[in-house]
């Protein structure tokens, strides 16, 4: 149902959203551009909310904008060499022109494809039952595996990533 | 009133969020650019504004066990966010289910243990 | 849901998870003493192959059927089959782990390793979309991670970043592939999917789907386009790791390629005959599987280093897979899944000999290899076997791999309603296999006919690395002679599932 509130809603949302992706590309800082980067986050979780989905919407705003945005910072700010002019995020002209170009060709070809789908306009599939104690009854019963799984695909991201910060003589960097 | 009315209060509350920071600093960009002109020159832009010469870098490196937190942090994040819908139904869930969500937590722990160990939360400065 | 049957199906998955974590907590009670050396890595190695061999235990003497949480775990014998195919490959992977110089952090490199285990078997026994990412993704991370694990090498965190960027950029096309598809036929299931394709028929947002879920899966069997990462990361990562890439990961990346495309997708067919064209998964796949032949068989023509080579023929392997792939029989399937095998033990067992040469010479450029048939005999005869099997030639498991393959490739053109056109695919791989034994005699000249220089050091195998490429050689003989071994049950279980 599209009422004039979640239109406007929308239209800020998608303002906001595309206005942060860009600038997340285009901003020389690469601090502003990781800023910019959380703020897109934001715009997304702000997405799913407008569509229904607010336990996902809270779960992007807490993981992305909460973890990942800020781990994006200080890789950021680890990484830049002090001194040098290398941190800023200049391209040149035809790299832009050649992103832009695959960006825009990426956007027509999904555009093209979502107005000529049949099932798009006509079937809708019925919403899954969204609710959070749902979402729990769910995952301890039909989606034990993938919940199982996660819990090692994360024991096995966190052996990766902190082994991968450490040095080889067992002590941390720097 | 819409669906969507319990948002509608958050996002008036949000837009003042924002606009009421911008407000005071407007201003004082205003009152820089109308009463103190820019004038930049190497004396002014050097760290130390005091007449001695900066030797060395001049920036802060952080520390890399920052990104080892940080990390430390997301994976737990995420595995938190996990056990939240499971604490939601907590109260109706059958047996099977609640040792299910206890091997989960053992994993976790099992994660928390081994960063322990590896000596990933000691801060050596 | 019943948490019991849960259990006792996920068992060899369990064992292999508990006997990772005990790796890692051994390992760390270690650390208090000196836990450098070889005592530690031969705790862990022993400890791995116990838990491996404990859980093949499982999966052999307990023969479970069944499926469960709609298909997220499927137990039928092809799945079994292949659980305990991976679970040889891991072993072997764990054995040159063994045999590698020893790093830092040991325990961990072992845990992950079988990690990756857990991750390929769980993808190779699920018909469920999310089950299948997650898989791919656990199988993914774990592999990242073990090709970066030689730290001291700056090609090795090369190669690891490039793989992980690349990994993760094609997972993010497979993820949003699989959405569109869950989008338009809304299961995750890939029966549903499948029966849902037959009745919407083909539209534009499905053809997207179709095409990203291909690029994803692209990226895991190293086909070109989606080759670049293989070249680097084989020679990069650790030898243990790269025969990991090469052998067991590939193994899985078929198999759930060849479900998804046969199950999921059996009404996206579409055609690639010439002048006949229609929209489907058929003509990507065999675009994909021509290029792959040509690029890497003609890229392996000028490779100095012996892992590259590795690399850039198992592309142009990857192409002669997918050209059976595209005739959607069960035949045709089962000849894939032979052939896979075949390719992983092969160059498992090469990847043994490099491993045993590198840690002797220090490099595997062509001319590392020289005189090695007087230093290392049997190892240098493993050789042999391994490449002209690589190569095709008979008697040995790699010439009934090709057979099977492209006989099945040339029935599923003559069948009624077969696909047409398969013809001129079956021909460039002929010509394509031709080519190949050139550059694999070159390796072959270097340790039979070249005289080692002055000064070079002597290659000493280990025992355990003499076994087990001996072992693995003798497999590829006996493979040779009786095909029927594997392929029967192959074929068999084939059947059961389709």
């Amino acid at each position: 149902m599209i009422t004039d509130a979640a239109f406007i809603a929308f239209a800020v949302l998608g303002i906001v959203t595309l206005g942060a992706t860009l600038g997340a590309v285009a901003m020389r800082d690469p601090v502003h551009c990781g800023l910019a980067l959380a703020l897109a986050f934001c715009g997304v979780g702000g997405f799913y909310i407008l569509l229904g989905a607010e336990f996902l919407g809270f779960i992007q705003l807490l993981v992305y904008v909460g973890a990942v945005a800020v781990l994006i910072m200080f890789v950021i700010l680890l990484t830049r060499r002090p001194d040098s002019g290398q941190d800023t995020n200049s391209r040149g002209f035809w790299s832009a022109l050649a992103g832009s170009g695959v960006a825009l060709g990426v956007f027509a070809v999904l555009a093209v494809a979502i107005s000529r789908s049949p099932s798009i306009q006509t079937a809708t599939p019925a919403d899954p039952e969204a609710s959070i104690a749902a979402i729990g009854r769910m995952l301890v019963s039909s989606h034990l595996l993938p919940l199982k799984m996660i819990g090692v695909l994360l024991t096995v991201a966190l052996i990766g990533g902190v082994l991968g910060a450490m040095q080889e003589g067992g002590k941390l960097e720097r | 009133m819409t669906e969507s009315s319990p948002y509608l209060f958050l996002s008036v509350l949000l837009g003042v969020a924002v606009i009421f920071p911008l407000i005071p600093i407007a201003l004082a960009r205003g009152w820089s650019l109308a009463f103190t002109p820019l004038k930049p020159g190497i004396e002014k832009n050097a760290t130390y504004e005091c007449g001695i010469a900066t030797t060395g870098s001049f920036r802060v490196q952080f520390k890399s066990q920052y990104y080892v937190y940080g990390i430390i942090f997301l994976i737990f994040d995420v595995e938190a966010l996990f056990l939240i819908p499971i604490a939601v139904a907590f109260l109706d869930l059958p047996i099977g289910a609640v040792v299910a969500t206890f091997v989960f937590m053992l994993l976790l722990f099992e994660c928390l243990a081994w960063a322990w160990f590896k000596g990933a939360l000691t801060w050596d400065g | 849901m019943n948490y019991i049957e849960f259990t006792v199906f996920l068992l060899p998955e369990i064992v292999l998870l508990v006997t990772a974590l005990a790796v890692i907590g051994i390992d760390c009670a270690r650390r208090g003493k000196a836990a450098t050396g070889a005592g530690g890595t031969l705790a862990s190695a022993s400890l791995c192959a116990a838990g491996i061999l404990v859980a093949a235990l499982i999966i052999l003497i307990m023969p479970q059927e069944g499926r469960i949480a709609g298909g997220m775990l499927v137990l039928d014998p092809l799945t079994r089959l292949f659980k305990l195919v991976l679970l040889a490959m891991t072993l072997v992977a764990v054995l040159m782990l063994m045999e590698t110089r020893p790093v830092r952090h040991v325990g961990e490199n072992f845990a992950v390793m079988l990690f990756a285990a857990i991750g390929m078997m769980l993808v190779v026994g699920t018909e469920e979309l999310l089950v299948l990412f997650i898989g791919l993704e656990l199988t993914g991370i774990s592999l990242y991670v073990l090709v970066g694990f030689a730290r001291s090498d700056i090609r090795s965190a090369e190669a690891a970043l490039k793989y992980f960027l690349f990994g993760s950029v094609s997972a993010a096309f497979l993820l949003f592939g699989l959405s569109l598809i869950y989008g338009f036929s809304g299961s995750t299931e890939l029966g549903e999917i499948g029966v849902a394709m037959q009745a919407g028929g083909m539209e534009p947002l499905l053809a997207v789907g179709l095409v990203m879920t291909l690029v994803g899966f692209g990226f895991k069997v190293a086909a070109v386009p989606f080759h670049l990462w293989a070249p680097d990361v084989y020679q990069g990562a650790p030898a243990p790791a790269a025969a990991l890439v090469a052998s067991a990961s590939k193994v899985a990346g078929f198999f759930i390629l060849a479900k998804v495309l046969l199950l999921g997708f059996a009404g996206a067919e579409g055609g690639a005959a010439w002048g006949g064209f229609q929209p489907g998964w058929v003509p990507l796949i065999g675009v994909m599987a021509a290029l792959s032949m040509v690029v890497g068989n003609l890229a392996a023509l000028v490779q100095n280093r012996v892992r590259r080579l590795l690399a850039y023929s198992g592309i142009g392997h990857a192409g002669f897979m997918l050209i059976a792939l595209m005739a959607a029989t069960p035949a045709a399937l089962a000849s894939v899944l032979f052939y896979v095998v075949i390719y992983g033990l092969t160059t498992l067992g090469a990847f043994g000999v490099v491993t045993v040469v590198l840690r002797a010479r220090e490099g595997d450029r062509l001319s590392d290899f020289a005189g090695m048939s007087r230093q290392a005999p049997l190892l240098s005869f493993s050789m042999l076997i391994f490449f002209v099997s690589l190569a095709g030639l008979p008697p040995l498991a790699g010439f009934f791999g090709k057979f099977y393959l492209f006989t099945s490739a040339m029935g599923a053109q003559a069948a009624p309603g077969g696909q047409p056109g398969m013809l001129w695919l079956v021909l460039l791989a002929l010509v394509m296999s031709a080519i190949s034994l050139y550059y694999y005699l070159l390796v072959l000249k270097q340790i039979f006919f070249v005289e080692a220089a002055e000064g070079t050091p002597v290659i000493r195998a280990s025992k355990t690395g003499t076994w087990t490429c001996s072992i693995l050689a003798a497999a590829t003989i006996v493979l040779g002679c009786y095909p029927g071994i594997l392929l029967g049950p192959i074929r068999l279980a084939v059947g059961a599932a389709f």
